[in-house]
């Protein structure tokens, strides 16, 4: 390979890189790893466990230590995709793709650099996901021998190539130009749960390390405990105090040829992937640029010539003669403005989508509506959510926007309860339902998740500038909720007897956020 | 109206001044900005707008001090950034009722005023269509009908030409010369001549500071008879621009037309010199050229 080419892979890998650390939502990105691998090593009487073991605990080792942050690693991948999966399309957004491609960069040494960059971003994640992992060893470790092979190889053996996998799979998805954000992210998502759920079925599909890590312990401690009742379970489990219990002590994985191949064919597939994705790349070209040409040119005359006879026919009075408009400040236009802005442009795939679950949850069961339709159709709002308080930033529009009148007061709350009301009004077959069956409690629990979750997308917005973080969280929150984690039925949609709704707190919260995102947004008013 | 800059200061971090006791006080007319680059034209700008606080000094807006109470101002204000985006999706109507709507204007007389608006700024043939689809021109002009969208009394345009073709600049310009009255105006451009058709008195900054606030004929006085042409060879024109300020060069076979502003007890060169009359550009380029060598 040239010089140059090697060059501007390196160049354009460090930009790339560069530009995504040195952002707020990647600092806070970091600080979810911190608490999650803190959250992922619980105390003995946390009250909540990761991996259960039945009758049994894994011993806090440096072997079962490892184990337990290395088993997380598919949850590293849920939200690492997220983070990742936008080096292309920045370019785009930014211009400063055009620029690249008016260079004689070839689209394979670009693709790479990001190929590169995206493994970066992951990879750091990891290192300070191993460094915690050596924290936790200190705080929470029974045993007083350091192994550092047992303690950080799981990482390095099976969430790397994960990792490195999951750059090749972000960057595929990347370069398909006509792949809209939303779907990318919902083809991830289905792509995630089912290689999860079926990553017992093939180590080669255990693709993001959600199984290999439990296989191995169950192995081993079927093999020396006959007395352990054979239930194992991972995730996050409530369990009562695990002090007292009895002590299984795993010695660690046992790295088999067999398995160190199936992880190298992983980093091979990233390889392939980024090949494919050169195949595929059109280099900045609009996707219309071959195919639809002709069509799109008789498209815009007959709009042309519509609008200029409209033009002809209606006399314009000059602008100078014209009394002003009244100034007489309306919620109701601007909601209808608001409206127009969060829904416009949506793709033809999100209206079919949308519309598809709407229809289903006036036929299907109100119970499998309300607790699985619902979640699913506003997880699918989660483009229009995440642009709440930040698309006024990525958009470049603050630097006006913020200057008019009652800026504070009118924007932020107007956007948020705008969405509020769209997703009210896409649960409208629930709420009917949840009130013909005399069940107010849902009615409540719906409005106040309405309210919740674009509050809480304007705060994080606000926060952060961007989308991302929000659209990480939501994720891992629905699947959380569809995965039955205890405190994620933000919908209060499994409410029983013995596990009474939380609807308040939710309404709190929504409070809250919005109320924090109102100081965040007042301070950048002032000092933008 | 009135507004009083009274020792205006911008800091930013290690010492730098965006802005340093700056003065300038603004009657009813349209102010044109110059300056080079960092000069500090955006950052008076930003702050006139109220969306950059200065770190000391006031800006009195009628003998109300915007810095505290800013929707005083802002009930009054049109804006155009330099670096400002829209939200694309929409189409221009679409995107301008928005704004109208911000703004907490309404009434059927809006859309009457964004009909009108965009016959003015050349886009009704596109108002239907997505900003996305639009040339960087058009949204400029976009940017442009937000803010004469309420008719403000105080419109701040920083950089309004860019982007705009000479046509368009010319019917910017009449539109704003329609538009100046019972107004403030306050453009900067770095296109010389767009302030020279527009602006009735003229500001000009460098390094944060304010060198001179006069009309432009006071402002021209100093180029006056100061102004040549000078016919060149190749050789002769890479030591003259070392020694004489030259504001404009014209390529010709086997040499160069150089046109220059002598400078203060600057003596006129032993070459043939024809005297032209002096620009508004020769002046800013004199006054600029002169803080740089005090500097």
């Amino acid at each position: 390979m040239q010089h140059y080419t090697l060059s501007s892979i390196y160049h354009i890998g460090k930009a790339d890189f560069l530009q995504r650390v040195r952002s707020y939502s990647f600092l806070i990105m970091l600080g979810v790893c911190v608490f999650m691998i803190y959250s992922f090593v619980p105390r003995l009487d946390a009250g909540y466990t990761i991996v259960s073991l039945g009758n049994y605990r894994g011993y806090y080792n440096a072997a079962w230590i490892g184990a337990m942050v290395a088993n997380c690693g598919s949850f590293f991948a849920l939200f690492g995709f997220y983070f990742v999966n936008n080096a292309v399309q920045r370019d785009v957004e930014t211009g400063v793709g055009q620029i690249i491609a008016a260079t004689r960069v070839k689209n394979l040494a670009y693709l790479l650099g990001k190929y590169c960059s995206n493994l970066a971003v992951l990879l750091l994640i990891l290192l300070i996901v191993a460094v915690m992992t050596i924290l936790m060893f200190g705080w929470r470790a029974e045993s007083s021998v350091l192994e550092w092979d047992k303690l950080l190889l799981p990482l390095c053996i099976l969430t790397v190539p994960s990792m490195i996998f999951l750059a090749g799979l972000a960057l595929f998805f990347d370069t398909i130009s006509w792949l809209s954000r939303g779907i990318m992210n919902i083809a991830f998502l289905i792509i995630w749960i089912v290689a999860v759920v079926n990553s017992e079925a093939s180590p080669f599909l255990d693709v993001f390390n959600a199984y290999t890590v439990m296989n191995e312990v169950n192995t081993a401690i079927s093999a020396t405990h006959s007395d352990w009742n054979g239930l194992l379970g991972t995730g996050i489990l409530i369990s009562d105090s695990l002090v007292g219990v009895k002590v299984f002590v795993w010695e660690g994985m046992q790295w088999t040829t067999q398995l160190i191949q199936q992880r190298l064919f992983l980093i091979l597939i990233s390889l392939g992937l980024v090949l494919l994705s050169a195949l595929g790349f059109r280099r900045f070209r609009s996707p219309n640029d071959k195919t639809t040409k002709h069509k799109k040119r008789w498209w815009s005359r007959k709009q042309n010539v519509k609008a200029s006879t409209t033009i002809e026919r209606k006399t314009i009075p000059k602008l100078s003669t014209l009394p002003l408009p009244p100034v007489k400040f309306s919620w109701s236009h601007l909601l209808l403005a608001e409206f127009r802005l969060r829904l416009k442009g949506r793709g033809k795939w999100w209206r079919l989508f949308t519309g598809g679950l709407f229809l289903a949850m006036i036929f299907v069961d109100f119970k499998i509506g309300y607790e699985i339709i619902l979640p699913i159709m506003w997880f699918f709002q989660v483009l229009v959510l995440s642009e709440l308080g930040s698309a006024v930033f990525v958009k470049k529009c603050h630097h006006y926007l913020f200057a008019f009148p009652d800026a504070l007061r009118r924007q932020l709350p107007s956007a948020s309860f705008t969405v509020s009301l769209f997703l009210m009004l896409l649960a409208t077959p629930i709420l009917l339902r949840a009130l013909l069956l005399g069940n107010f409690y849902a009615t409540f629990a719906i409005f106040a998740a309405a309210l919740l979750l674009p509050a809480v997308a304007t705060l994080l917005g606000t926060l952060t500038k961007g989308s991302k973080l929000f659209e990480v969280l939501f994720t891992i929150l629905t699947y959380c909720y569809l995965t039955y984690v205890p405190y994620t039925d933000y919908l209060g949609a499994r409410v029983s007897e013995s596990t009474p709704g939380s609807a308040h707190y939710v309404l709190g919260l929504a409070i809250l956020a919005l109320s924090l995102a109102f100081v965040i947004r007042k301070g950048q008013i002032e000092t933008i | 109206m009135e507004i009083s800059i009274k020792n205006l200061s911008k800091k930013y971090k290690g010492d730098k001044y965006g802005l340093k006791n700056f003065n300038l006080e603004l009657k009813n007319g349209v102010l044109g900005l110059l300056g080079p680059n960092g000069a500090g034209k955006s950052t008076l700008m930003r702050m006139l707008a109220t969306i950059t606080k200065p770190s000391s000094g006031q800006i009195l807006l009628n003998g109300t001090d915007i810095t505290k109470s800013p929707n005083a101002l802002r009930k009054l204000l049109g804006y155009l950034p330099q670096d400002f985006g829209v939200y694309d999706n929409l189409t221009a109507v679409e995107f301008l009722q928005y704004i109208a709507a911000l703004k907490g204007y309404s009434g059927k007389l809006v859309n009457t005023r964004i009909e009108a608006l965009l016959e003015e700024l050349n886009l009704s043939l596109v108002r239907d269509q997505a900003i996305s689809t639009y040339s960087g021109g058009m949204r400029q002009r976009v940017g442009i009908a937000q803010v004469l969208l309420g008719e403000p009394q105080l419109i701040i345009l920083d950089e309004p030409t860019v982007g705009l073709d000479p046509e368009e600049r010319v019917r910017f310009r009449n539109l704003l010369s329609d538009l100046s009255g019972e107004r403030i105006i306050i453009l900067s451009s770095h296109i010389v001549s767009d302030i020279e058709t527009i602006a009735n008195e003229i500001a000009i900054m460098y390094e944060g500071q304010l060198l001179t606030h006069q009309t432009p004929d006071i402002i021209l006085q100093a180029v006056e008879d100061r102004t040549y042409e000078v016919q060149l060879t190749n050789e002769e024109f890479e030591t003259f621009k070392k020694q004489y300020l030259v504001t404009n060069t014209l390529r010709k076979a086997g040499g160069w037309i150089v046109r220059f502003v002598l400078q203060r007890d600057m003596p006129l060169p032993t070459l043939p010199v024809t005297a032209v009359l002096g620009t508004l550009e020769d002046a800013y380029l004199r006054i600029v050229s002169a803080a740089k060598n005090e500097n």
